[in-house]
């Protein structure tokens, strides 16, 4: 999947958390294929697995610490953290993104889906 | 309808953006902090991986930084400005959050940052002339070339890291609590500098001590208060000659007068909570034939730590020690030549003065030759998401008048309607005198470099690598009549003037003494013998003691002897009181649990000893024993203010035991010692089960005693909690629940220096480091690190596990 492709890439060089919403929007907006509900159900899974595979990779190699010292401030464990990550990440994509494809779908409201039978 | 669901998918879509964007309160924006791209999943031990090399704009030539395994920086720079440099960068690598915290709470600025909460804490600091006097001290430190280059490069440094920090390489405190670093100046540097200031000299009882003087009478006052320590030996040996009379001797006055004391709902029970310990020890007493020095200041424990360890090898000297996060150069190490170590003075440099204005407008107001005009000094204070507050703080020539009549004080104890005269108001550079004992040769260096310590005063002791061993009481003392600056003065009374200062040289010192040693432990400096009066609230006797009467019976000293003695946790209160206690104890009605405690005492070696429940018993005992002797006399309006020293009851307990003290005045009986002695033990003996359960772990006085290192802005889950300690404020190994022995080091001045140290935390202040805490198991059990001295850059040590060159820009580099 492309976006997420994207996504991670960016993600990396750069660390803004909005970049879960604006990159989901713009995808949002080229796509024509699918469904809004579709694309925000995919956005939303592929995104927390984004989210929450790097929570799970921090937590598991260099952040012990870190998520211990925020388990402790927060009085919760690290997995409701992992989870809170995911979870943030992957909603924000999911309105994100089919706020675009959405808003996209206004303009092509006169393009039939082809079918090919 | 197509147009309909958009609209609301972006309705929803920029709620949520904004919902994660900005922050809710004082709580982080979510989606910054949780994103485990940017947020607190990366402040994580990756950040304590060091850089090979790095090339710096602002460095003038090659400078190289060798990390040891407890990431301790050795940096070796060619010039200066260099090293200054490279100290303010590393300090920003691992303690920027802390710095900059200190110096916007110094500087009455941490309303902008954590909101109205800190608006009183903010006031009560420009009110006191934190910004005032840092200002005053910043003129000073830059009309000075040495200070202003270090101060300027420093700065520099600590920016040049700053400004490469990343969105997600920010300090986790920055991240959860929603702000942003801010440059560094040497006016931060200067407040981080008063800050120490404040929190060694800013204890004020001059308000209680009124309050009891009415209550109580001036001989009482003696008795229980302010007649000299019996039991303390002073830090000058006593048989020292002072070749000097005091020039301008002030007599105190036949008749002054007095303030009548304000409301009682500002009196407090004053702590004397920090204390240090630092002796020299001469060849002679050594095995090895060379000096040793050690010092252990104890302060308010906290994380990040106190200290930042750094090794500083530059043109003019190769210094290892401590450095206080936000100054450039060591506060307290060694270098080549001398070693040197410090303890609070104690003595007074604070006064307050009642200040009686001409009318509402409180800019006139009464002094001995008349009306005098205040000069108004605006304060504006701003507080996040709130309008800021423009306050202003009134200059008189007494002073700095801290609160109006009407105005309720922050903290308790600072009395109303007086200006606060304090030594660190005026210009003075301590930086410079620091900066001359990183790079002093010899004794003489070492005297010239206190003439610039004002405030805090301290005691340096020093030792150096010819065997010399010396102790100075140093600092900016003002000339006072004995008993001025215990009571709250009066301004237009012009006894009250401060008249002039105890010069440099005539300050309280000794330079090899017979003993063989000098030491430090906040006790009074000197006896009657010394011509001027230092007033002061010195320690109670029993550091000093125990020092002394260990220094005194060793010979062949060993490090290892020194670092015994460190934490030695011997309770000297206990083994002088508590043979008398027991003894005179009627014992006859004692209930079986009763009998258990005492046996408990009876079979205890007088050591604060973490797996023991002894100390715990005999600390409920005493503590009660004491109160109760002392509360009828020093309870006004229903609040016990003031207890005298404990040397005061052991005294009265040994000279004494029909004292008129050991009855308690609001009963009809007539109660004696041994009846006080009674009804405290069953006191004692029930609270230790209403406080610690059924006699059993709980007991034990690492566990009923512990003590917390938190985390500076309180952060749960950021501090290291409960944790066994053993010792006592008293003993020498003085940790109690969160103060401490925040730094231990001990220096054998041969060829080669040997060095030990260790500090209750880490050097990284990254609370995801692995070095964030490391020290703290070793601290407990009252083990020590090798220093790693360095002696050049080509030095090769089994510890140096890494490298970092910090590269000149090639075009300036050249030259």
């Amino acid at each position: 999947m492309l976006m997420l492709m994207i996504l991670a890439i960016v993600q990396i060089l750069s660390p803004h958390w909005w970049l879960v919403m604006a990159i989901p929007f713009c995808f949002g907006l080229l796509n024509t294929e699918k469904s809004v509900f579709r694309l925000f159900w995919q956005y939303i899974l592929a995104v927390a697995l984004l989210w929450g595979g790097m929570a799970v990779y921090l937590q598991m190699t260099y952040a012990e610490l870190v998520v211990g010292r925020i388990e402790g401030l927060a009085g919760v464990s690290h997995w409701i953290l992992v989870v809170a990550a995911a979870l943030t990440g992957g909603i924000a994509a999911g309105f994100a993104g089919a706020t675009g494809t959405s808003i996209r779908k206004i303009f092509s409201a006169t393009e039939k889906p082809v079918s090919v039978s | 309808m197509k147009v309909l669901r958009a609209a609301i998918l972006l309705a929803i879509t920029i709620a949520l953006f904004l919902g994660l964007h900005l922050p809710h309160g004082l709580n982080p924006p979510i989606g910054a902090f949780v994103n485990p791209f940017g947020g607190f999943w990366q402040n994580n031990r990756q950040l304590d991986v060091t850089a090979e090399d790095q090339t710096i704009s602002q460095i003038r030539q090659t400078v190289k930084i060798f990390w040891d395994n407890r990431q301790v920086a050795h940096v070796f720079a060619e010039n200066n400005h260099d090293l200054y440099f490279a100290q303010g960068f590393l300090t920003a690598r691992d303690r920027l959050w802390q710095m900059e915290f200190i110096a916007l709470a110094a500087g009455g600025r941490l309303a902008e940052v954590v909101g109205a909460n800190a608006i009183e804490h903010d006031r009560f600091r420009r009110r006191t002339g934190m910004r005032y006097a840092a200002e005053n001290a910043l003129d000073s430190m830059m009309a000075n070339s040495v200070t202003r280059e270090a101060l300027e490069a420093y700065a520099s440094g600590v920016n040049a890291w700053i400004d490469q920090l990343t969105t997600a390489s920010l300090p986790l405190e920055y991240k959860l609590m929603g702000w942003t670093p801010e440059q560094w100046t040497p006016l931060k540097t200067a407040l981080v500098l008063k800050y120490m200031a404040w929190s060694l000299t800013g204890r004020t009882e001059e308000l209680v001590m009124t309050r009891l003087r009415k209550s109580l009478g001036d001989s009482l006052m003696n008795v229980l208060y302010l007649n000299p320590s019996k039991l303390s030996p002073t830090i000058i040996p006593p048989e020292t000659k002072w070749p000097f009379q005091q020039e301008t001797m002030p007599d105190a006055p036949d008749s002054i007068r007095h303030i009548a004391p304000l409301a009682i709902n500002s009196l407090f029970q004053p702590q004397a909570h920090n204390g240090s310990n630092n002796w020299a020890v001469a060849p002679a007493k050594t095995k090895s034939g060379h000096a040793i020095l050690c010092n252990d200041p104890h302060l308010g424990l906290h994380l990040p730590s106190i200290w930042y360890e750094i090794q500083l090898a530059g043109p003019e000297g190769n210094t290892y020690g401590v450095a206080i996060p936000g100054a450039p150069s060591i506060i307290i190490g060694f270098n080549e030549n001398i070693s040197w170590g410090v303890t609070n003075a104690a003595t007074d440099v604070l006064d307050w003065y009642k200040i009686d204005f001409r009318d509402e407008s409180r800019r006139e107001y009464a002094s001995a030759d008349g009306w005098q005009q205040a000069s108004v000094r605006p304060e504006i204070i701003k507080v996040r998401d709130q309008p800021e507050i423009r306050d202003s703080v009134l200059i008189t020539e007494r002073g700095l008048v801290v609160y109006g009549e009407n105005e309720s004080t922050f903290q308790k104890g600072i009395p109303v309607g007086m200006a606060l005269r304090w030594t660190a108001h005026d210009a003075s550079n301590e930086l410079a005198a620091f900066m001359r004992l990183n790079r002093a040769s010899d004794y003489a260096d070492f005297k010239d470099a206190l003439r610039y310590i004002a405030c805090p005063g301290q005691n340096f002791a020093y030792a150096d690598r010819m065997g010399n061993i010396a102790i100075h009481h140093a600092g900016k003392f003002p000339v006072r009549w004995p008993g001025q600056g215990i009571y709250l003065a009066d301004s237009q009374d012009p006894q009250y003037d401060w008249d002039g200062w105890i010069p440099a040289d005539k300050t309280p010192q000794v330079f090899n003494p017979a003993q063989g040693y000098v030491a430090s432990a906040n006790q009074r400096p000197v006896d009657e013998q010394y011509p001027y009066y230092l007033g002061g609230r010195y320690a109670s006797f029993e550091r000093a003691a125990r020092i002394d009467q260990e220094l005194q019976r060793m010979d062949n000293i060993t490090p290892a002897d020194m670092m015994t003695l460190q934490t030695d946790v011997l309770n000297l209160r206990a083994q002088m009181a508590l043979p008398l206690m027991l003894s005179a104890l009627d014992t006859r009605l004692l209930g079986l649990s009763e009998a258990r405690d005492l046996d408990l005492l009876r079979d205890w070696n007088y050591l604060n000893d973490r797996n023991l429940p002894a100390p715990t018993l005999f600390e409920e005992w005493w503590t009660t024993f004491h109160q109760r002797i002392w509360e009828d006399e020093v309870t006004i309006e229903n609040t016990a203010v003031k207890f005298p020293k404990h040397e005061v009851t052991l005294s009265l307990m040994f000279e004494d035991t029909a004292s008129v003290f050991f009855d308690d005045r609001r009963t009809e009986d007539k109660e004696k010692f041994i009846d006080m002695l009674s009804l405290s033990f069953a006191e004692a003996s029930y609270q230790m089960t209403s406080k610690y359960g059924v006699y059993g772990d709980t007991w034990k006085w690492g566990q009923a005693r512990s003590t917390s290192i938190p985390h500076m802005a309180r952060l749960n889950g950021f501090g290291r909690y409960d944790l066994p300690t053993d010792g006592h404020g008293t003993t020498v190994n003085a940790i109690k629940k969160t103060h401490g022995p925040s730094w231990r080091m001990v220096v054998e001045m041969g060829d080669p220096i040997k060095a030990w140290g260790i500090y209750p935390g880490g050097q990284s202040g990254n609370p995801g480091s692995d070095y964030y805490d490391d020290m703290i198991p070793a601290w407990l059990a009252g083990d020590y690190e090798e220093l790693i001295y360095l002696k050049t850059a080509a030095d090769n040590h089994r510890a140096i596990t890494g490298q970092t060159t910090l590269l000149a820009e090639p075009a300036r580099g050249v030259y």
